[in-house]
């Protein structure tokens, strides 16, 4: 799938992703003789993702070096670009990418670059669309207690469906189907979030959130013990499945704009 | 960004492939910090001048860039520290002699002054307050910035050497005064040494516009405390209430607020603590002025240098070293004062493993840059080693 950034050298590239996850001072942190990053990782020929640069501004130069010997980075992804990495990048001819969600790509990911259109391609990564849907009671959140693929113990989590349709209006045909599903209940529609997207394996979820309102009081079921009302400024300290709390944001926001 | 029509055409390469990849870079960098336009500026300062940090990659980019057609610089240009003193031999090794001077000789070609220095405003370029710059070193930034009101942002030594070529700059960041707005309060209740604050602050604010308060601090201070700032961190651009420019240009209400007292500074001493002896004292970085140099020389007269002492090592601009004469005299007593180079850009590697200094900056690059193991103290107590 592609992601879609700002391009700030042209140019197109091939490689595997060599990642860091602090800000890279290419004088110091990246020795120019072996393309080797904070004395662990080796950048050579990759596609060298890192958040930005930071440090002495001679680091542009480190850039030209490691280019002049053959072993610098095919391509570099940013999630901002500044002067020294951008520079380096210009001077040395190397495609440069910005403005992209670095949780979305991971070590060892094949990627296309392609520096004047600002897109990252990720190989075999498929994109999967689902809605989230958020109900709210009085100022509470309901969670819910989920087992999550490959972690042990639980989650607290909503309730998540496949996306099944591209259109928006269909889309709260569906949540609403999906909830009957779960809970019985009365709900309103207050707002549907801008998307939130999640790297696992091989897919990126691409989460589109819906919040809704608890008209009456809800029978839960069974299953009373799981769910747990809860004050919203909490999710983001509890133990959730990835970015709840960005889900979370991006429904409230929209519902008080 | 919007381009004239005659910036348009030198990016058509109508002046030359120099200027055309000069003004490619500038475009890039006001795309990417959303400059509406580029403006004119006074003066650069470029960094990229030691042949150590450079390496052979660098030089062959500067003479390679130096080459294309149009390759001029079209404002008044200065450079940041060299590698050795131009003038007399030091510690580094005679190829090294040979390369530097390839690379000096390189920007000359381009019309750039041979002023190697990191304190260009004590060296015969002070700019005035409301200047538009593109210089480099970022303790240069910072004092032009915040002491003297000017408007740089930290260039690199590629988009400072672009911006010389072309003589304008993207207008972004510094260079408009809504950036130039402090974003945090640092209340600091003793009196601290500046170099170690410095030190302390640039590692917790990042890239943010710190604002001090209670700071009863000289221009020597100022210059120490906003070197260290941008060493550990990157901070292009400082205020300090009474005593700073545009200090009073703007509202601190309701910032965050931070204390700092002598016990958050000892902790940055303890961190600078290194039990062995120094083979060597380093001071300059930034490059003294003429009155820290005098300082020096004071500590100095007249005193007897003990038998087994670490060299001593000074660092200032050509500039104040000529203006200087009677305390380098002194000085030169006990140590080397030298100029064009410093402790961090020059090869001390090649014959020294402990040094001690009393700047936070160096502190902060001699471990990475030069192979170090660093003693900070103050200068009075550096001085008792040698005498």
């Amino acid at each position: 799938m592609n992601l879609q950034g700002r391009g700030i050298y042209e140019g197109e590239a091939e490689g595997e992703v060599v990642k860091v996850d602090g800000s890279v001072s290419f004088l110091g942190d990246v020795d120019p003789a072996t393309g080797e990053v904070f004395d662990e990782k080796d950048i050579s020929g990759s596609i060298f993702v890192f958040p930005g640069g930071k440090g002495s501004t001679v680091g542009s130069y480190v850039i030209y070096q490691l280019k002049k010997e053959g072993i610098a980075p095919v391509a570099m992804i940013n999630e901002l670009s500044e002067t020294i990495v951008a520079s380096g990048a210009i001077i040395s001819e190397i495609p440069l990418v910005d403005k992209i969600d670095l949780d979305l790509i991971r070590e060892g990911d094949r990627v296309k670059v392609d520096g004047e259109k600002g897109v990252v391609e990720l190989k075999g990564v498929e994109l999967h669309s689902e809605i989230g849907l958020f109900l709210e009671k009085d100022g509470s959140i309901l969670l819910r207690k989920e087992e999550v693929k490959g972690k042990t113990g639980k989650k607290w989590s909503i309730l998540f469906a496949d996306k099944e349709s591209q259109k928006s209006e269909k889309l709260l045909d569906q949540a609403r189907l999906e909830l009957s599903k779960e809970i019985k209940g009365e709900f309103e529609f207050l707002s549907k979030g801008g998307s939130v997207s999640v790297r696992e394996a091989n897919k990126i979820r691409e989460i589109h959130p819906l919040l809704f309102k608890v008209k009456d009081d809800l029978d839960l079921g069974r299953s009373d013990e799981r769910y747990r009302w809860t004050d919203p400024g909490e999710i983001k300290d509890m133990d959730t499945v990835p970015k709840l709390w960005e889900s979370y944001l991006s429904v409230r926001d929209e519902y008080e704009s | 960004m919007y381009l004239t029509k005659e910036e348009e055409s030198i990016l058509e390469g109508e002046k030359g492939e120099g200027p055309a990849k000069a003004m490619e870079l500038l475009v890039a960098l006001g795309k990417i910090y959303q400059a509406d336009k580029l403006i004119p500026i006074q003066s650069a300062q470029i960094a990229g001048v030691s042949y150590k940090t450079m390496g052979d990659a660098g030089l062959e980019f500067v003479k390679d860039f130096g080459d294309k057609e149009g390759a001029k610089v079209s404002v008044r240009s200065m450079l940041n520290p060299a590698g050795m003193d131009l003038e007399s031999e030091g510690y580094e090794p005679e190829d090294f002699r040979i390369k530097q001077k390839e690379l000096i000789d390189a920007y000359e070609k381009m019309g750039v002054k041979l002023s190697c220095t990191c304190t260009p405003y004590l060296a015969g370029n002070r700019p005035d307050g409301g200047e538009h710059l593109a210089w480099s070193e970022s303790s240069a930034v910072s004092f032009a910035n915040s002491v003297l009101g000017a408007r740089t942002n930290r260039e690199g030594g590629p988009s400072a050497l672009m911006a010389a070529i072309i003589g304008k700059t993207p207008n972004y960041g510094l260079h408009l005064k809504e950036n130039r707005r402090p974003d945090v309060v640092y209340e600091v209740k003793d009196e601290v040494s500046p170099s170690l604050l410095g030190y302390l602050v640039g590692g917790e604010v990042g890239e943010k516009v710190p604002y001090f308060r209670g700071l009863s601090i000289s221009e020597d201070g100022l210059k120490s405390l906003g070197a260290a700032m941008a060493a550990t961190g990157s901070v292009a651009m400082y205020h300090v209430e009474d005593v700073t420019l545009e200090a009073g240009d703007f509202s601190v209400e309701g910032l965050e607020k931070i204390e700092i007292d002598t016990e958050d500074i000892e902790g940055v001493k303890n961190e600078l603590k290194e039990t062995s002896d120094p083979d060597v004292i380093v001071i300059g970085c930034p490059h003294l002025s003429d009155r820290e140099l005098k300082k020096v020389a004071d500590l100095l007269e007249g005193k007897q240098k003990k038998e087994e002492t670490p060299d001593l090592y000074i660092y200032t601009s050509r500039k104040v070293k000529d203006r200087s004469q009677e305390a380098v005299k002194i000085i030169e007593k006990f140590g080397k004062v030298i100029t064009d180079t410093c402790m961090v850009v020059s090869p001390l590697e090649e014959k020294y493993r402990v040094a001690a200094t009393n700047s936070g900056k160096a502190a902060a690059y001699l471990p990475k840059l030069a192979d170090q193991k660093v003693i900070h103290a103050d200068l009075k107590t550096l001085m008792e080693m040698v005498v």
